[in-house]
């Protein structure tokens, strides 16, 4: 009798046993889909568009002697982007129209994002725009410096120069590193928690040959306050999203 | 007839003078005005387009085709000036063969201002660069050259 009482616990136990596991494996299982299908239908749609801008990073001036920046931004794909979205490192006499600029950006017509190089020399030259195609990879750092002790600029990607401007006439002051984008309805770098985040880190500028870590004082620019989401690493690195957007990039 | 060459004389040197002056004029406007905007555009960067192609370059993808791609990178159908197969140079890319589209009609809105300037204006002409191969954008330029 107790024979049969204990091999009827035994057969009980293993049944427990084996309904324990099928829960957990079903758990699982029904976890892993529930994570799946938050990514698959991942949100950032009926964004309003007006135009407007929303800039958001890290500036530095130096009195003298400013050559160039480079420095690391993580890569994105931000969609939608009714204007443009764009990431980038730049060097520049602030409010003069007068910049040299480095990074990605992404426009409403494409399906990716470019590398570009951007300058001007004052508010009565004409903007130039240089876009140029690259396999892509994890790392992208952008750099700009005068070169041949004059003022003409390279362009660097992943520390490889890729363009030369004829000289430009100008010596830069300040460095500022930013996201940014020029309509309402553009995703912002970056997506609100978990992320990905658009992050900035390992800045560099260079006065008379030298070259130095960024001191980054933050500064935002914002036509409204419900778009940009940004945090403040160290004087090197800071991360932005977009918080309307949690579609993981 | 030596009073008359003695007239004619006079009026020689300023005559030159007003030829080379011409001349110059004329060399000078046609330097400027018939500078094709792919030229002028590069040439502030150090980048390059050759037209030398060789023969064995043969485009995988016509000028018409091109010329979509192109349109599809400027969300909107643009006017082509121009449209010539050329190798594309930079500092990094050698001799990529490259249908040279002369663009107008975008309205690309692109990067540029410092936080404290005003943000440019949409590009509406540019140079864009299509793989002969697969249509891929392979690079844009614009911008006058005032340097």
């Amino acid at each position: 009798m107790q024979a049969i009482h204990s091999r009827h616990r035994a057969r009980r136990a293993l049944a427990h046993n084996i309904t324990f596991r099928i829960f957990v494996a079903l758990a699982f299982v029904l976890s892993s889909l529930l994570f799946t299908t938050n990514r698959a239908y991942a949100y950032c749609s009926g964004l309003s568009s007006y135009v407007g801008r929303w800039e958001s990073g890290g500036i530095q001036n130096v009195s003298s002697g400013l050559s160039g920046t480079t420095g690391y931004v993580q890569g994105f794909n931000p969609d939608p982007t009714v204007s443009n979205s764009t990431a980038w490192y730049m060097v520049t006499i602030p409010g003069q129209y007068t910049y040299a600029q480095t990074g990605w950006v992404r426009t409403s017509n494409w399906s990716t994002y470019y590398h570009y190089a951007a300058w001007r020399s004052g508010y009565n030259d004409s903007q130039h725009e240089a876009i140029d195609y690259v396999t892509p990879t994890n790392s992208h750092n952008y750099g700009v410096q005068e070169i041949s002790g004059g003022t003409s600029f390279e362009f660097s990607y992943n520390f490889s120069a890729w363009l030369d401007t004829a000289n430009l006439g100008w010596y830069p002051t300040q460095v500022e590193a930013a996201a940014e984008t020029l309509n309402h309805g553009d995703h912002f770098p970056g997506s609100a928690s978990p992320g990905p985040y658009v992050e900035f880190w390992g800045g560099t500028y260079t006065i008379y040959g030298l070259g130095y870590s960024v001191s980054l004082t933050m500064y935002d620019n914002n036509s409204s306050t419900d778009v940009v989401g940004k945090t403040q690493l160290s004087s090197t690195a800071f991360y932005v999203w977009d918080k309307r957007c949690s579609d993981g990039g | 007839m030596a009073v008359s060459w003695k007239l004619h004389g006079r009026w020689i040197v300023p005559f030159v003078l007003m030829l080379i002056v011409t001349a110059f004029a004329v060399s000078s406007s046609r330097t400027d005005a018939g500078t094709p905007f792919v030229d002028d555009v590069m040439s502030s960067t150090s980048s390059r387009i050759s037209y030398d192609v060789p023969a064995s370059v043969v485009p995988r993808i016509g000028a018409s085709d091109a010329v979509k791609a192109a349109s599809a990178f400027a969300g909107r159908p643009i006017t082509a000036h121009s449209v010539r197969v050329g190798l594309y140079n930079t500092l990094q890319k050698r001799n990529v063969p490259v249908w040279v589209i002369d663009a107008d009609g975008l309205d690309l809105h692109l990067p540029g201002g410092d936080f404290f300037s005003g943000t440019p204006e949409p590009v509406t002409r540019a140079v864009i660069l299509v793989s002969i191969d697969d249509g891929h954008i392979e690079g844009m330029y614009s911008g006058a050259s005032s340097h």
